[in-house]
């Protein structure tokens, strides 16, 4: 099977994309920060109504953290708003190509009323990777080019 | 079953040779690569990806400094050392996952409480599936590139998917 095939053939549902985690725009980043540690999610999705309008990622937990920003601040003043999205069936390639060219890390999927159904993560565009080549990657040696120091035996 | 191709003796799977005629049979049954890219990942090495030079800073420098130094260089890793060797990395997570709301009060604490410790590393001429592979397992989005027992530089996934990308574009054209 062709890898490249793949990618501009299946859906990007098949690179694993997880449940979308929501909080109101008027939500405080103390909320917020505290919901992604509990979760352990690394980004979240700011819906207003049900309708995605920003996104808020690690990148901007950093930010926030850096800046020293109030904590009671509501998460619409440091989101990213308008955030590049797929479109439920939209292929591989084009997730991993708006991924590379913006430098996203995750896209959340949407439908044609603007509502979050996932959010793509490179992480799973990784595992989707290497389960496309099995035979070459999981058959890797621990050490990329093992030299022994020593010969075998006694 | 590998059929030798010299004298068409069957073998077992994996035979190292050919029980009749002794001929070497490893190759055979070495996985292979199917596809261009695939064959690209496995032949092209970690440093084509052109490895970051990393950001590093002493273990002892306050969180507040690191956290700014992040926000600044726009990057995602930096790596820890003393004495010129590395002992963590602290990245985009860690600071998510163990500073959080409380970064205000750490500040002033030095990141060596913070960081990751002993890191996954990857060598600077091992194939990029080896990279892949890594960061599929632990979850990684940074791995240090050693060479010679010392940190060259960071690879982010980021720098993977750039290359799957480009060469995407190049088989398109």
């Amino acid at each position: 099977m062709d890898i490249e095939l793949n990618l501009t053939s299946e859906p990007v549902e098949q690179a694993g994309p997880v449940e979308p985690l929501c909080v109101e725009p008027t939500d405080s980043i103390r909320h917020v920060l505290r919901l992604l540690k509990e979760r352990k999610a690394p980004s979240l999705l700011v819906c207003r109504s049900g309708v995605l309008v920003g996104i808020f990622t690690e990148r901007d937990a950093l930010r926030v953290m850096a800046r020293s920003v109030d904590l009671d601040t509501p998460i619409e003043q440091v989101m990213v708003k308008n955030p590049v999205t797929l479109r439920a069936g939209e292929k591989v390639a084009v997730a991993v190509q708006k991924m590379s060219a913006g430098g996203y890390r995750r896209l959340p999927i949407v439908n044609d009323s603007g509502r979050p159904l996932g959010v793509v993560q490179v992480s799973g565009i990784v595992h989707y990777l290497v389960e496309h080549f099995p035979k070459t990657i999981y058959n890797l040696p621990p050490v990329a080019h093992p030299v022994m120091q020593q010969r075998e035996g006694p | 079953m590998v059929i030798c191709p010299l004298c068409q003796a069957e073998n077992i799977d994996g035979a190292d040779e050919c029980e009749q005629c002794q001929q070497p049979l490893g190759y055979l049954s070495r996985p292979r690569a199917s596809s261009p890219l695939e064959r690209s990942i496995l032949k092209d090495r970690v440093f084509s990806l052109g490895p970051r030079t990393p950001l590093s800073v002493d273990a002892a420098t306050p969180v507040a400094e690191v956290l700014r130094l992040m926000v600044d260089e726009s990057v995602g890793c930096v790596v820890i050392t003393r004495d010129d060797d590395m002992v963590g990395i602290f990245t985009e997570r860690d600071a998510l996952m163990r500073l959080n709301v409380d970064a205000a009060d750490h500040a002033e604490r030095p990141i060596r409480d913070f960081m990751t410790g002993s890191p996954e590393t990857i060598e600077l001429d091992a194939p990029i599936a080896f990279a892949l592979h890594k960061m599929d397992v632990g979850g990684y989005r940074h791995i240090p590139v050693m060479n010679e027992g010392k940190v060259t530089g960071v690879i982010s996934v980021r720098d993977i998917l750039r290359h799957i990308t480009e060469g995407l574009m190049s088989r398109k054209a």
